[in-house]
């Protein structure tokens, strides 16, 4: 039996009239890949960033390794209403800082790139490793962790080198083509030693080769890092590659879930998405 | 005891509406490029010593028109030659060049005048002594709020009902698309500093017939503190200063008539920190957040 | 291992140069004939290149757009003074205050026990003192403040300051901060001398050296630091610095308070400078100046901050000086020289390097950086043109 990593349950975020995500129910089991697909505006970024914890959403939680690290139920703003009774039942309210998600082991990517822009590759991925550390501001400043700082800079090479990115190490890293940034926000997230992977439209800009050698690419990693990876994707033909699972949202809503073949055979999806779009 | 403080009060009717108008400068230029402009105080200052010079040989009726235009000119200027070529610049860049503008312009009063205080000229009929509810007080004091009405009403209707004001509208709400939708952009910013600094030469008249003392850096404080109350009404909304302003003014008088004038600066500063602690974007405007 | 002789011999070469450098400033301190106006220039140089440099963490490290470095100052210089007032003399100096002083002096305590080693030991930990508390008021006012975007920041921070400078002249405080008079008196830099036999060495410009130098060399390790590394992912991308697991708030008030400690210990040695203090000085036109350092020096290059810190205190207190005055040659009146134009050609050169000089003298580069940022975007060039 396959452990679960992460679950969203009934998850709601709602941005004043608009509900981008509505309850939505999920769950990734370990060493799977899960995809998230739907068309412009469905509510996919939405969800990632609910689960990284740049939003608190409006209602629902999600659930990592077993734990529940985000938390809100509307009841959670009549706190004082409740207190005394039933307090710890409506107060609980879990809504941690996008830091604290990654310290977990959630990492991600982003849909349109974020690299640092003065750092190079190696910087890039060297800061990463930040959130690792147990040194102190003190003790890091008068040079008391060189064997961690000698360490961690060891491991980020050999990251550098799994990846591929040993030749441009020295190079600013928005200096790079695309698909090697692209590829350098994936080495960034996985320094920080996470056991679930978010990759937010890897491929997009993408030709078909370079999707191809994207899917082995995500493909390898997962094993060599022994992760789990939940993405959101446009290229079909990276999704069906490689998912263990597929959910479809439109309109925030869920529509759809299963494996590839039968969410390729779905009506709905279909109607909604892939009847309309194909090349999205 | 409400004798006492009446005098208080309407000084501070009178500040906060000269405090309203320079505000107005700042709102509206933030509005459109997201820079507060720091130099909008000095501009301020220079109007007040434009009047010195011309009322030493010019009669008023000449000189009044005459410092407005220059002032305006002024304003205009210094957009043109520090915001301008930084319009792709990062923020940070334009806030600083818009700090040392604040510099030159304060250095160069410094030099044209010698450094020393100047006195304002007495302006006729705005500058005479009434009588209101049994205490003394200039005339300015009791115009400057109804005149500040009038000039807003005025700007509310330029900028809702004139091509320009749409124009206007448009740049603040989306600087790029407006460019893209083929608004002279660079017409736009002009007109605002130019109205800007338009409000600031008649808020430095009213000023300086209060406190007659001019120096090269009696603007930074007014100046601070009008840019305070901007942020305090909610940066870009022009309802917002103006209450910002007359606020602002209010309390800091009252605060003075309490006896505890050196904290009526501090009393502005804090009032700023717990708005923005609380509601980070002002009083009267949306939130925005970054999109992720 | 020829990595480790390396790094060895350009620490060899630095401690060299240091020792060479404290020598030459023993020398002009102590010879008759070295004109001022350069011991002046060195001096506050040093000075402003602490602040400068600390004010360089915040705004170009970790990329918040502080102004409040005066009011730090401020803080760091009063609590140095009222800390330093020799005993005595506090009851001339408070006149105006029944029980103004706080009735001993810290130096004072520790020379009478140590001697002139005392004294050295007093003066440090009044600095270090005076580091802290401008640090504890940087940890209170980072509370509300740090949350505020960009401009707000600025504004607010600008603030927070005024409101240090009028709460410390408030009559309320004066018995501790003299009110709006002047502190004097104190231990300040020319108190250093070393009396060998009869003969009397002067150390008034190798100490400001010596404190700036130490108080810059650990803001360098720090940017150098996993930490730096952290500030400046914050400054380049907030955002993503926070995915990647950077703590925001706790990282921008480390970065905040440690600029304001050494903001705070700049301020105290700008008042042994000074040899007096008053909040007047430490006005917002004093941040601005610093700011403009930062920005001619370069934003986020720590030795530009220092180099442009001499050059501004030299042009401004010195070489510029002639333009202040009126002056004739045969019987010709020199056009437009008379005091202030000084500061007016002054500032036209300052907003000519941030409209057309925008990276300063050292953009973010630093002067003994071994692989300067260039290379790497001369590669990125190659790359692109692939």
């Amino acid at each position: 039996m396959s452990e679960n990593v992460l679950t969203i349950e009934n998850a709601t975020m709602q941005f004043g009239g608009v509900v981008a995500v509505d309850n939505l129910n999920l769950k990734v089991d370990k060493n799977q890949i899960v995809s998230l697909i739907g068309p412009n505006g469905a509510g996919k970024t939405t969800a990632f960033n609910v689960v990284t914890g740049v939003y608190a959403p409006t209602n629902g939680a999600v659930w990592f390794e077993g734990r529940k690290i985000i938390e809100n139920t509307p009841h959670g703003k009549m706190k004082k209403l409740y207190k005394g009774q039933n307090a710890g039942q409506y107060s609980h309210i879990i809504a941690p800082t996008p830091d604290k998600i990654t310290q977990m082991g959630i990492a991600r990517t982003f849909q349109n790139i974020r690299l640092w822009k003065s750092q190079t590759v190696f910087e890039n991925v060297l800061i990463a490793k930040h959130c690792r550390r147990s040194a102190n501001l003190l003790s890091a400043t008068f040079r008391l962790n060189a064997d961690e700082e000698k360490r961690q800079r060891e491991e980020c090479e050999e990251l550098l080198k799994v990846l591929g990115l040993e030749d441009v190490r020295d190079e600013l890293a928005t200096g790079l083509p695309y698909g090697l940034q692209r590829r350098v926000e994936i080495a960034r997230a996985l320094a920080t030693q996470p056991k679930l992977l978010l990759l937010d439209e890897p491929a997009a800009g993408m030709n078909p080769q370079e999707t191809e050698e994207l899917t082995a690419f995500i493909d390898r990693i997962r094993t060599d890092f022994n992760l789990t990876v939940f993405m959101i994707e446009h290229h079909m033909d990276l999704v069906m590659d490689i998912s263990d699972r597929v959910y479809v949202l439109d309109f925030g809503r869920l529509i759809a879930e299963g494996t590839p073949a039968e969410v390729q055979n779905d009506p709905r999806v279909i109607d909604a998405y892939l009847g309309v779009d194909e090349d999205a | 005891m409400a004798a006492k403080f009446l005098p208080y009060l309407l000084a501070g009717i009178s500040v906060g509406g000269q405090y309203a108008l320079i505000a107005i400068g700042y709102t509206m230029v933030y509005g459109i490029l997201r820079l507060i402009n720091f130099a909008h105080g000095d501009i301020f200052t220079v109007a007040g010593f434009l009047m010195v010079y011309a009322t030493a040989s010019l009669p008023l009726t000449v000189s009044i028109p005459l410092v407005i235009a220059a002032t305006v000119l002024l304003g205009i200027a210094v957009e043109k030659v520090a915001y301008k070529p930084l319009r792709t610049a990062p923020r940070m860049s334009v806030m600083i060049s818009a700090i040392g503008m604040s510099y030159l312009l304060q250095n160069l009063m410094w030099y044209v005048t010698g450094g020393l205080a100047k006195q304002y000229p007495a302006l006729p009929w705005i500058s005479d002594t009434v009588t209101v509810l049994g205490c003394q007080t200039k005339r300015v004091t009791v115009i400057t709020p109804f005149l500040v009405i009038v000039l807003v009403a005025a700007l509310v209707t330029l900028i809702q009902k004139t091509k320009i004001g749409m124009a206007m509208r448009a740049a603040s709400r989306d600087f790029e698309t407006a460019q893209l939708m083929g608004i002279k952009i660079n017409n736009v910013i002009s007109f605002t500093f130019a109205v800007g600094s338009f409000l600031a030469a008649i808020g430095s008249m009213m000023y300086f017939s209060n406190y007659t003392a001019v120096t090269p850096t009696v603007g930074a404080m007014p100046g601070l503190k009008a840019f305070v109350a901007a942020v305090f009404g909610g940066i870009g909304s022009i309802p917002g200063a103006v209450i910002g302003g007359f606020l602002i003014g209010i309390c800091e008088s009252l605060i003075k008539g309490a006896g505890a004038t050196t904290f009526s600066d501090a009393f502005t500063f804090a009032l700023l920190i717990v708005v923005l602690a609380v509601k980070p974007t002002g009083l009267f405007s949306e939130n925005l957040t970054e999109k992720v | 291992m020829t990595m480790k002789q390396e790094k060895k011999r350009i620490y060899l070469r630095a401690a060299l140069g240091l020792i060479a450098l404290l020598a030459v400033l023993l020398a002009l301190d102590n010879l008759s004939f070295v004109p001022s106006m350069l011991l002046t220039v060195l001096r506050k140089g040093a000075i402003y290149a602490l602040v400068a440099v600390s004010m360089n963490l915040l705004n170009g490290f970790t990329g918040l757009f502080s102004l409040g470095q005066a009011g730090f100052m401020l803080l760091g210089a009063y609590t140095y003074a009222i800390l330093t007032i020799p005993a005595a003399s506090q009851k001339s100096i408070y006149q105006r205050y029944a029980n103004g002083g706080i009735g001993f002096s810290i130096p004072e305590l520790l020379s009478k026990p140590l001697g002139g080693f005392g004294l050295l030991l007093g003066v440090i930990f009044c600095l270090i003192l005076a580091g802290c508390i401008a640090a504890l008021f940087a940890f209170l006012i980072g509370l509300p403040v740090l949350k505020l975007k960009s401009d707000y920041l600025a504004i607010a921070t600008l603030g927070f300051a005024e409101i240090i400078r009028a709460a410390v002249v408030y009559e309320g405080f004066g018995p501790l901060t003299n009110g709006s008079n002047l502190l004097y008196g104190f231990t300040s830099f020319s108190n250093f001398n070393i009396t060998l036999g009869g003969f009397t060495l002067h150390l008034e410009t190798v100490m400001p050296f010596l404190f700036s130098g130490i108080c810059i060399a650990i803001i360098l390790l720090l940017i150098n630091s996993t930490y730096g590394r952290a500030f400046k992912a914050i400054r380049d991308d907030e955002i993503a610095a926070e995915a990647m697991g950077i703590n925001l708030a706790s990282h921008k008030r480390m970065s905040f308070i440690i600029s304001s400690f050494f903001a705070g210990i700049s301020g105290a040695m700008l008042a042994m400078y000074q040899a007096s203090v008053q909040a007047t000085t430490f006005k917002s036109s004093m941040t601005y100046e610093i700011l403009l350092i930062v920005v001619i020096g370069g934003i986020g290059s720590v030795s530009g901050s220092i180099i442009a810190s001499f050059l501004f205190i030299a042009s401004s207190e010195w070489l510029l000086r002639f333009l202040d005055n009126e002056t004739w040659i045969g019987g010709f009146r020199v056009p437009l020289l008379r005091s202030g134009f000084r500061m007016v050609v002054f500032s036209v050169i300052i907003m000519a390097v941030v409209l057309f000089f925008r990276k300063g003298i050292m953009g973010d580069r630093e002067l003994f950086q071994k692989k300067p940022a260039s290379a790497a975007k001369a590669a990125k060039k190659e790359v692109r043109s692939k």
